[in-house]
């Protein structure tokens, strides 16, 4: 492989890091359940042949989805995605294991400006953080 | 609620009461013989000899030999006081029948002269031993009938037939079934025409022994069903018979099931000597056996080798000058078997489509499967092939605790879930029982409640366990499935082939129980029962019936046949009753054989799994009827005998389960003043039996231990073989290769045992006497405690609080030796009280008792830490004392705990928040 080296460009900012995040779920219904209780929320279901989807309640900013289907595949490995847990996080991280899931780390504080933080697995077996300034 | 009307009969069976029927008589008639003629004393002794013929006619109208009109000649003799030579007569015929040697020469008991020197082997015109067997004839016919019927068929019959047979006629339909419980030498029914239902001849002397067939009230059945009724019930209590009907009813009237249920239909039209030859045919291909004839066949033709294999044909040992005694020690057909070919006649284990085939046929049809499978490398290997086959990672597993190692790392290799299920400790005798049935649905009802019945598989239960406790298995398979109607279930019947070969067992194995519920569940009447069922649950109740429309019966049972019936070391059988076998779990199950089978597999093994097959289903019956009568001598001469009983007891029914696990109530099968308390009851009912085969035996008050009892004494001084022990007990087991004279070498090697430590007690002095004593007081009080599964750490768990643990993943962790240390056994304690947790990052497995009491990922209790301080085996896998438990580090069990980089890109410092 020949060719140049990349031209260095102008460092540049992006505005969010993230547009959009999809949970995998194999059992569609239970991690609905799951996200629906710990955040007491109600996401809005979307289902095709192949697909289910659910969506966080987001108005502004970025949101994500629950996805089962072909290539979605639960695990604890690989990214973790922070998902916002309002102002102090307990009352979302108390719900965890009340709905089948599992905290691998308490809330920890990070630092003051970045505030707390906790990981569970969610009853599929993703690893997921929760984030909030308190 | 425990019922206690026991029934009892002072003979454990009608084999036993026979037999001492027969020596009584003659000992009776060497006495009246003695006795001079026509004095009161003669008189009184010839009628007491009548009433005698008279107990033991009814006995001997369902044996063949020596016959009714045997018996009747002999009642003629009596008549006519010809003393002498009825005592002589009587004396052969006795001979004979203990001996067992009349099957060698059916026809002896015909010859006048009767002699028990002059027994010649029947053979045919080869010289070739022939195989006796009997036929049952049930028809309501008279003696004239029944003689002319003999005639005809003997008539029939040449020297070239290769077996011979003698009948025997009952007429009617109990009457036919007690011959078929009593009599091992039946291997054919023909039913003609419709038998009456009711016997004439039964007597309170052959009531005790008959209960399963006093149960039967098909009196209301018209007669013209009766036959019909009676092949299937035939089928039922003795599927490996040939059954025949002789009936006027057309074809076109024949109902689908009676046309399935026989063999074949004959009509009166058609001659006897068709029904001689359909008769043989029907034996001659039971007979066969595919393989092993293939394999002799091999053996015989001269080949050149010029494959693999130097051993083959003896080739590379018998011109040896190093290694020619292997060879002939073995013999030369060893060598000639032996070959890696899969062709002339022989077939490929792994893609069988000849003599292999066929084989594994003939025994799915013996041992009441939908498929079997024949396995090379033991039961160790067919546990891991079946849950390989059906369990996806992830999946969750039903398991007692206390099953075969195998199955736990069948598990590991599956990446199943286990949850395990907890026997119920037996701690005076440091063992456990069996999975009560309530802690099953408990764990599943948990699931259930959690959100994971649907990945629940598999129930995996081992029946019986190596002590001999058997489940209930309908029980336990119909309440399950009222649960999660698919779940699979696999019963390990290492210990348990025999099981299918007589009636109390055979309700209690997979096979013959998934039959029975896959034809429950099918019918209109269950349907009606479940609706009703459904109807009359009170809120909240769970169902103890399954849904009909969505139930689907999934039965595997996993058999070492080497252990209980005849086949080399390893040989080992897959049975499969699954409905949903071809379109479900064929090509895993296939995927799962080729794993773990052997591309050579041992062709002297899978030929005597043939062999074995064959044996099974000729005499099956007769042998593990034989083996349960053994033990249960050896169990009544144990308790009878006071020098014995000073040192020994032998543990029963009550023993090992409690009572509330036994409705029936029966707590023992001997009592000294009763006798023998009948188990039909209990085997139908209770939800856990013992099989009184598996005899254990306390040495507590010996003072010795169960290891050193086991080495020390009966190996070292008497080579009697035994393979499990516990603190304070032995096991005995007898099976269809136990003979009378081991059980008596057994009986006096425990009495010179005994002697020996009568003397030695003699001889202690007084601080002997007290260590003795407090040794015998430690094994006879002191109870170490027996463990139950702690839990999976919440790392391994899948969902907090909710049993099951990725054994898996734990097993695997422990691959790199970073992540675990070693804890001396002495410091766990202490640093579990610092609060610590350790995890097991290994099996250990004590042997005895050889199942884990740590698996990969557990969590250490300081149960098991106690348990393991007290055990006093020196055999313990996994491991090494020197070292100590090899645990987890706690990074790794912090593994799923990390930092977050939030903020860290600025001013904060990132922050270590890990240990």
């Amino acid at each position: 492989m020949g060719g140049t080296a990349p031209k260095h460009k102008k460092k540049e900012s992006m505005k969010d890091a993230v547009s959009w995040f999809e949970i995998p779920a194999l059992n569609f219904q239970q991690s609905v359940n799951f996200y629906n209780q710990i955040f007491g929320i109600d996401m809005e279901t979307k289902l095709d042949d192949n697909y289910a989807m659910a969506f966080f309640p987001v108005k502004n900013g970025v949101g994500g989805s629950i996805v089962a289907g072909p290539g979605s595949t639960p695990g604890e490995a690989g990214p973790l995605v922070y998902l916002n847990a309002g102002k102090d996080l307990n009352p979302v991280l108390n719900q965890v294991e009340l709905a089948g899931g599992r905290i691998v780390m308490p809330k920890t504080f990070i630092s003051d400006d970045a505030g707390y933080f906790a990981i569970f697995i969610d009853p599929e077996g993703n690893k997921l953080a929760l984030h909030s300034s308190k | 609620m425990i019922k206690n009307k026991q029934k009892s009969s002072s003979h454990y069976n009608i084999n036993q009461l026979r037999l001492e029927s027969w020596n009584e008589l003659k000992s009776e008639c060497s006495h009246l013989e003695t006795l001079k003629r026509n004095t009161p004393d003669s008189k009184k002794q010839k009628e007491f000899v009548k009433s005698l013929f008279k107990k033991i006619e009814t006995v001997e109208s369902y044996f063949a030999l020596p016959g009714i009109s045997k018996m009747g000649m002999l009642q003629d003799m009596l008549e006519r006081n010809e003393f002498t030579s009825l005592a002589h007569k009587i004396t052969e015929i006795t001979k004979l029948l203990v001996s067992d040697r009349y099957r060698s020469n059916p026809d002896i008991f015909d010859d006048e002269d009767t002699s028990g020197e002059l027994v010649e082997v029947s053979g045919n015109s080869d010289g070739k031993t022939k195989n006796y067997f009997e036929v049952l004839f049930v028809e309501d016919i008279s003696l004239q009938e029944e003689q002319k019927l003999k005639s005809d068929l003997n008539e029939v019959a040449t020297d070239n037939d290769q077996f011979d047979y003698k009948i025997i006629v009952q007429r009617s339909f109990q009457d036919a079934l007690i011959a078929l419980y009593f009599n091992s030498n039946i291997q054919a029914v023909v039913i003609r025409y419709a038998p009456p239902f009711r016997s004439k001849k039964i007597t309170s002397v052959i009531e005790p022994f008959i209960q399963n067939v006093l149960s039967l009230d098909m009196a209301s059945k018209p007669e013209s069903e009766l036959g019909p009724l009676l092949g299937r019930l035939v089928k039922k209590f003795r599927p490996e018979l040939d059954t025949y009907y002789v009936t006027d009813t057309s074809l076109g009237n024949l109902k689908d099931n009676t046309l399935k249920t026989f063999n074949r239909i004959f009509y009166r039209a058609e001659d006897v000597q068709e029904l001689h030859l359909t008769i043989l045919r029907g034996i001659y291909e039971r007979y066969q056996t595919p393989f092993f004839t293939a394999v002799k066949e091999y053996s015989k033709k001269p080949t050149g080798v010029f494959h693999a294999m130097p051993i083959s044909r003896g080739n590379s040992v018998f011109k040896s000058r190093w290694i020619n005694d292997f060879g002939k020690f073995y013999g030369r057909n060893m060598f000639l078997a032996e070959t890696s070919s899969t062709k002339g006649g022989l077939d490929s284990l792994l893609q069988p489509t000849g003599t292999l085939k066929k084989a594994q046929e003939m025994a799915s049809d013996a041992y009441g499967s939908l498929n079997t499978f024949f396995v090379t490398n033991g039961t160790s290997t067919s546990n891991k092939i079946v849950v390989q086959a059906l369990v996806k990672p992830g999946d969750v597993i039903l398991i007692d605790r206390d099953c075969h190692k195998s199955h736990h790392y069948g598990l590991v290799l599956a990446g199943a879930y286990p949850v395990y299920l907890d026997s119920y400790p037996i701690e005076k005798y440091s063992m456990y029982g069996a999975v009560p049935l309530e802690q099953m649905k408990e764990k599943l009802l948990q699931l259930k409640e959690a959100g994971r019945l649907n990945l629940v598989k598999m129930l995996l239960l081992t029946n019986c366990t190596f002590d001999g406790l058997v489940y209930n298995v309908e029980k336990v398979m119909e309440e399950i499935l009222a649960i999660k109607p698919d779940i699979i279930f696999l019963w390990d019947e290492a210990w348990f082939a025999f099981a299918g070969f007589t009636y109390n067992y055979k309700q209690r194995s997979g096979m013959f129980v998934a039959n029975k519920l896959h034809k429950k569940y099918k019918s209109s009447k269950y349907r009606i029962e479940y609706e009703e069922h459904i109807k009359n649950l009170k809120k909240g109740e769970i169902p103890k019936l399954p849904d009909p429309d969505q139930v689907r019966i999934r039965v595997y049972s996993t058999q070492s046949t080497h252990k209980t019936l005849s086949s080399f070391r390893q040989g080992s059988m897959i049975h499969v009753w699954d409905e949903d076998f071809r379109k479900k779990s064929q090509n895993t199950f296939m995927e799962a054989y080729m794993t773990h089978s052997s591309t050579s597999p041992n062709y002297q093994i899978l030929a005597s799994l043939d062999a074995g097959r064959r044996q099974v289903q000729f005499e099956g019956y007769e042998l593990v009827e034989k083996s349960i009568e053994l033990a249960m001598v050896l169990r009544a001469k144990i308790n009878d005998h006071p020098k014995l009983n000073k040192y020994f007891d032998v543990l029963t029914i009550g023993d090992f389960i409690p009572d509330k696990y036994r409705e029936s109530g029966l707590a023992e099968y001997y009592k000294p003043n009763v006798g023998w308390n009948r188990m039909e009851t209990a085997w139908k009912e209770d939800e856990f039996v013992l099989d009184p085969t598996k005899i254990t035996l306390h040495i507590g008050k010996t003072g010795v231990d169960g290891d050193t009892f086991k080495n020390k004494y009966l190996m070292d001084k008497f080579s009697i073989q035994i393979n499990k022990t516990s603190r304070n007990t032995v096991l005995f087991m007898t099976n269809i290769g136990t003979t009378r004279s081991s059980i008596t070498y057994l009986y006096n090697a425990l009495l010179k045992i005994a002697d020996e430590l009568d003397a030695e007690q003699l001889s202690h002095s007084s601080k002997e006497q007290t260590i003795l004593k407090n040794r015998v007081s430690s094994l006879t009080k002191d109870f170490p405690p027996l463990p139950d599964f702690s839990y999976f750490h919440s790392s391994f768990q899948a969902v907090p609080g909710v049993p099951g643990g990725n054994i898996r993943g734990a097993f695997t962790l422990a691959y790199d030796e970073e992540n675990y240390e070693y804890v001396p056994l002495e410091e766990c304690l202490p640093s579990m009280s610092e609060g610590r947790t350790l995890v097991a990052s290994s099996f250990i497995i004590p042997y005895p008792p050889g199942f884990p009491v740590l698996v990969p990922g557990q969590v250490v209790s300081k149960e098991i830490i106690h348990f393991l301080t007290a055990l006093d085996v020196s055999e313990i896998h996994g491991y090494q004392p020197e070292l100590g438990l090899r645990v987890f580090k706690d990074n790794i069990l912090n593994r799923q705990k990390t930092v977050s980089s939030m903020g860290s890109n600025g001013s904060v410092k990132k922050k270590n928040l890990t240990k």
